[in-house]
């Protein structure tokens, strides 16, 4: 979170927004953003709507608690990007930077920074690539 | 590590909500991208 903060005039530029979703009780989580100067809204899911909606509900952790996870959503309502994390494999403010700048193209749930190795998805385009780039040095 | 597939997908829309901030302040998907993308950030929560 405080990476996003530091990257957020920056994210701001790249003409997006950021908000925090978190289940704790409202008390926790605006002693949190004060703490931590968070320039960006937190929105308390203490009901869970948010999480259960979404997807991202651990139901087996401290009566329920989210599931470390970054969406970018566009105008139309319409997730661009999707990174669903285990503990350690967080994706960073500047890969989401990064992404923005690159005009948010079509992302895979897993980004690659997690496990590009073992995402069929991802090894299907990188053979494409390769046989297009095959294909136009052949013709040339 | 394992990733967690989510339910949620690139390409789906989102579920609006409707909740509040720490502040009190009333916030629904709609509004919240109503004028630019927004990353949202799911936090686990505080130990």
């Amino acid at each position: 979170m405080a990476e996003y903060r530091d990257l957020y005039a920056e994210t701001r530029k790249a003409g997006a927004d950021v908000a925090v979703v978190a289940t704790d009780p409202p008390k926790s989580s605006a002693g949190l953003r004060q703490q931590l100067s968070l320039p960006f809204p937190i929105l308390c899911d203490s009901q869970r709507a948010i999480v259960k909606a979404w997807g991202v509900f651990n139901a087996a952790e401290k009566g329920g608690i989210a599931i470390p996870a970054v969406f970018v959503v566009d105008r139309a309502g319409l997730v661009r990007f999707a990174s669903v994390d285990s503990m350690t494999a967080r994706i960073s403010a500047k890969d989401i930077l990064a992404y923005l700048r690159a005009g948010m193209p079509d992302s895979t749930i897993n980004p690659p920074r997690t496990n590009l190795k073992l995402q069929p998805a991802n090894l299907y385009r990188v053979v494409c690539n390769l046989i297009k780039s095959g294909f136009r040095s052949a013709r040339e | 590590m394992d990733a967690i597939s989510a339910d949620l997908k690139v390409g789906d829309r989102a579920p609006n909500f409707s909740v509040q901030d720490s502040d009190g302040v009333s916030r629904m998907l709609t509004d919240l991208i109503a004028s630019e993308p927004r990353i949202f950030i799911f936090y686990r929560g505080h130990w």
